[in-house]
């Protein structure tokens, strides 16, 4: 396990997702990264049936293939948790208190590539039943380096060889001021929560007033 | 001083309070009217018994009796009426018996004899007598019916009861009733199996026992010994019969006497099985259920694991590929029991392997067993301490892996399961290993006589790790000894001796050329400690430098030697050693008889010329084999020689 940067890639105007993907794959294969395998990090958004204190709670099981045996859970402004499998089946049996919301399933799967130290994930983001790209993420474990800020130098540039401007979550920002701050396990799976968070949020918007970007964040990508 | 006495007066008069009633709920008490004149006559009225004649029992009777008739009555001497016109009514009755019995026509009176005659013992004596006569019946019924089950018991070995019981406590049988007939089960779940397979088996009274006995009088040869039992049981069709595992290796070239297995697959051979007791018939059935246990593990895991060369499985049989030109073959044989007559493959059926192959290994059977049982037990033992929400059977470590998050090579290691299939895999690689240099050691101990070599199997090892230790030393000395350990492992063979190492990828010709080596090692170590003894000098030695090729190690190279000279330098003796070939001895010629006529010091007679073999085996050593003794003998005799020639 080592530092590892999610970002989120931006679509082209008049190209589908697939074609984003499949040039990001290309590049990277170009580099010399090997597949080794497909990934998945999906997200379930549980709501409290019963007020808490006034309010509605929310809670977001983040599942990740990198971690097979455990699921990650977060209540939203509040602590998380890091937990056996088995808590699925534990929300499960408690559906008249927290139930989960329909449609509201969050994926990102796709191929898995190694290069040297680095770990390349391209992930498509996928919400509900609908099969079609919403958006694109990629992430990137520079594998023998556990501090933030000794890592983000070369991940940055794979960033800049690759053509993606770096533009990190506010998660990945506050780990980067703290000085020598290390990398704990739930990382990654908040990194993909906000991320799944912020093209939830894009949906809405584009719902609403018509004729917005396709794009979940507006970045300006170079080639 | 005495008192006067004055008496005191003590007024004693009746209470001016009438018995209370009862109380209202303000606290007045209403106390109970006191009863007028008239009213006192007739209660005490009411007391009279006319009829009583004064007895006190009677009087208590009536005292009982009289507050209910004065309740009951409405008028208050109407109880004395009544009483005083029963009393007429019988005074009258009287008079008139007195006057029919004056008349003694219908009735006399006689005085009454007061002695009853006592009638009652007799009477007392046969009822006794009857009674006892009916208990002693009881106990003879039931000294008769104790008899009749204790001479049933001993005509037959054991009650059906007692077998049950028995069958229940003592061999420990599971059985349980079912409706009418009693069900006992088979398979190993119990023990921690998760075959799914159907093992029951029904427990009967067995109904004729003479059929029993007729059956084993009819072939007294085959049969097991007397079946004296009171319990049949019946198992399914599919547990009926023998069934063993055949483990076997097979190499192409034949070299390790692993011959080919003809026939592919083996046949279900058909026998006829002999009456034979309820214990063997279900440990039989048992063993058929162990045994497909075992082969259907083997065959699920053939097909659905991923092998570098892909496992075949035909029927009753899986072959697996060890190496490139060895093969492991495990096939499940049955022997079906043969009821009918007809054209069905026949033996006489002993319960025993008679139709084991040559090539047929009980070590890896063995093996199998033992690796089923351990699975078997790690699944009925729970690793201690387990929380009770944990996954039942889960290591510390794999229900640590969802809270720290463990990544997949993380998690792999902390499920270490490694299937049947791959283990018996590993075994065998090790057990093909460990015969390869069995078999090379034993023929090279057979061949050479001269070191003599010792094999020492390690006690202590695994199925997969094994150590055979080697030690070269001569028949008459033990001083020199050459040591080998060959360390077998599933996958690798090593060799260690001395300082080296060699990695001997289960080349049989590899083994023997290191053990050649090692002989000529020894041969020349031996030659310079008996040269050391007989104080000859070493003018040169040098040992055996094999050059290894690449992939085989050929004979080549310098071979080994020794130059020795004897004491007084007159005799040099040169012994060469190479493996796989007898030493030769050579004696250095010197020039005979003069030189010329300036030289005429006795020195130089003794220049060096050709070297000439010498044949040892021409030396008269009946009792010796030994090279060393007998290089001993002839550097003894050469020094002697030199010696009376000299002076």
């Amino acid at each position: 396990m080592g530092v590892n940067c999610v970002i989120s890639v931006p679509m082209e105007e008049n190209k589908s997702g697939q074609y984003v993907i499949t040039k990001l794959q290309k590049k990277i294969e170009n580099l010399g990264a090997k597949k080794a395998g497909h990934f998945s990090v999906d997200c379930e958004t549980y709501q409290s049936q019963i007020p808490i204190e006034g309010q509605v709670k929310v809670i977001n099981n983040v599942h990740d293939t990198e971690y097979p045996a455990s699921t990650f859970s977060f209540v939203e402004n509040g602590p998380h948790l890091v937990a056996d499998n088995t808590l699925d089946m534990l929300f499960a049996k408690m559906d008249s208190f927290y139930a989960p919301k329909k449609n509201f399933k969050i994926e990102a799967k796709g191929v898995r590539y190694e290069l040297n130290d680095f770990l390349i994930k391209v992930g498509s983001v996928i919400i509900g039943q609908n099969t079609s790209v919403k958006g694109i993420l990629l992430q990137i474990d520079y594998t023998p380096c556990i501090l933030y800020n000794d890592s983000w130098g070369i991940i940055t540039e794979l960033l800049h060889i690759l053509g993606i401007n770096p533009n990190i979550t506010n998660f990945f920002k506050s780990r980067l001021e703290k000085k020598e701050s290390s990398v704990d396990y739930t990382d990654c799976a908040q990194q993909y929560l906000e991320l799944f968070n912020s093209v939830r949020k894009s949906m809405t918007v584009n719902q609403q007033p018509p004729g917005m970007s396709s794009s979940p964040v507006m970045i300006q990508g170079r080639m | 001083m005495a008192l006067p006495i004055q008496s005191t007066e003590v007024s004693i008069e009746a209470l001016q309070e009438y018995p209370i009633q009862s109380f209202q709920y303000d606290g007045k008490e209403i106390s109970t009217e006191p009863l007028s004149m008239s009213e006192n006559l007739s209660r005490l009225a009411e007391r009279i018994d006319f009829t009583s004649d004064g007895g006190e029992n009677v009087n208590e009777k009536n005292k009982e009796e009289a507050p209910a008739t004065f309740q009951t009555s409405s008028w208050p001497w109407e109880s004395v009426r009544n009483k005083l016109r029963s009393a007429l009514t019988e005074t009258s009755v009287l008079l008139d018996i007195l006057t029919i019995a004056r008349d003694r026509r219908y009735m006399s009176i006689e005085s009454i004899n007061n002695e009853v005659p006592d009638t009652r013992i007799p009477l007392n004596l046969i009822s006794k007598k009857k009674g006892l006569n009916s208990a002693a019946q009881i106990i003879q019924d039931g000294i008769d019916r104790m008899r009749k089950t204790l001479q049933e018991q001993q005509s037959r070995s054991m009650d059906f009861h007692q077998e049950l019981y028995n069958m229940r406590q003592r061999d420990g049988w599971k059985l349980r009733k079912v409706g009418n007939t009693i069900i006992g089960d088979l398979s190993y779940k119990s023990a921690g199996s998760r075959y799914t397979a159907q093992g029951t088996f029904e427990v009967k009274k067995s109904e004729d026992e003479d059929a029993t006995h007729e059956g084993t009088s009819q072939s007294p040869g085959r049969a097991p010994p007397q079946i004296n039992s009171s319990i049949q049981v019946s198992v399914p069709t599919e547990l009926e019969g023998f069934v063993y595992i055949y483990a076997s290796l097979i190499k192409d070239d034949g070299k390790l006497n692993f011959s080919d297995l003809s026939s592919c697959s083996p046949p279900i051979q058909y026998a006829r099985i002999g009456k034979q007791s309820w214990q063997t018939h279900l440990d039989n059935a048992q063993y058929v259920i162990f045994c497909k246990e075992i082969f259907h593990q083997l065959s699920r895991e053939a097909i659905t694991m991923k092998f570098p060369l892909p496992n075949v499985v035909v029927g009753d049989q899986v072959l697996c590929h060890l190496y490139d030109d060895v093969k492991l073959i495990i096939a499940m044989c049955r022997t079906l029991p043969d009821e009918d007559d007809l054209g069905r493959v026949r033996s006489n059926f002993t319960p025993t392997r008679h139709f084991v192959r040559p090539t047929y290994s009980y070590v890896l059977e063995h093996n199998l067993h033992q690796l089923l049982r351990e699975i078997h037990s790690r699944t009925a033992t729970l690793p201690l301490p387990h929380p009770i929400t944990g996954h039942i059977g889960a290591t510390k470590r794999r229900r640590l892996a969802g809270p720290y998050a463990f990544g997949k090579i993380e998690l792999e290691e902390a499920m270490p399961s490694i299937s049947l299939l791959q283990q018996i895999i590993i075994q065998s690689k090790h057990y093909y290993l460990h015969t390869l240099v069995t078999s090379v050691l034993d023929d090279i101990a057979k061949e050479h006589i001269d070191p003599q070599i010792i094999v020492h199997h390690g006690a202590i090892g695994t199925a997969h790790q094994s150590m055979i230790r080697v030690f070269i030393f001569n028949s008459f000395s033990e001083t020199t000894r050459c040591c080998l350990l060959f360390k077998i492992e599933s996958d690798i063979l090593k060799c260690v001796s001395g300082n080296s190492v060699f990695v001997v990828n289960r080349d049989a010709q590899m083994i023997r050329n290191i053990l050649e080596e090692q002989i000529c090692h020894h041969k020349l170590n031996s030659i310079t400690l008996a040269i050391r003894l007989t104080n000859w000098n070493i003018l040169s030695q040098q040992s055996y430098i094999p050059v290894r090729f690449h992939d085989d190690m050929k004979f080549g190279g310098k071979p080994g030697y020794v130059l020795v000279a004897s004491p007084n330098r007159r005799r040099v003796l040169l012994v060469t050693c190479y493996p796989k070939q007898k030493c030769t001895v050579s004696l250095q010629r010197t020039s005979t008889g003069t030189l010329s006529d300036l030289i005429t010091e006795e020195k130089w007679h003794d220049l060096s010329g050709n070297f000439e073999e010498i044949d040892l085996n021409c030396m008269d050593f009946t009792h010796s084999s030994c090279f060393a003794t007998r290089m001993e003998a002839l550097m003894c005799c050469l020094e002697k020689e030199t010696q009376t020639n000299f002076y």
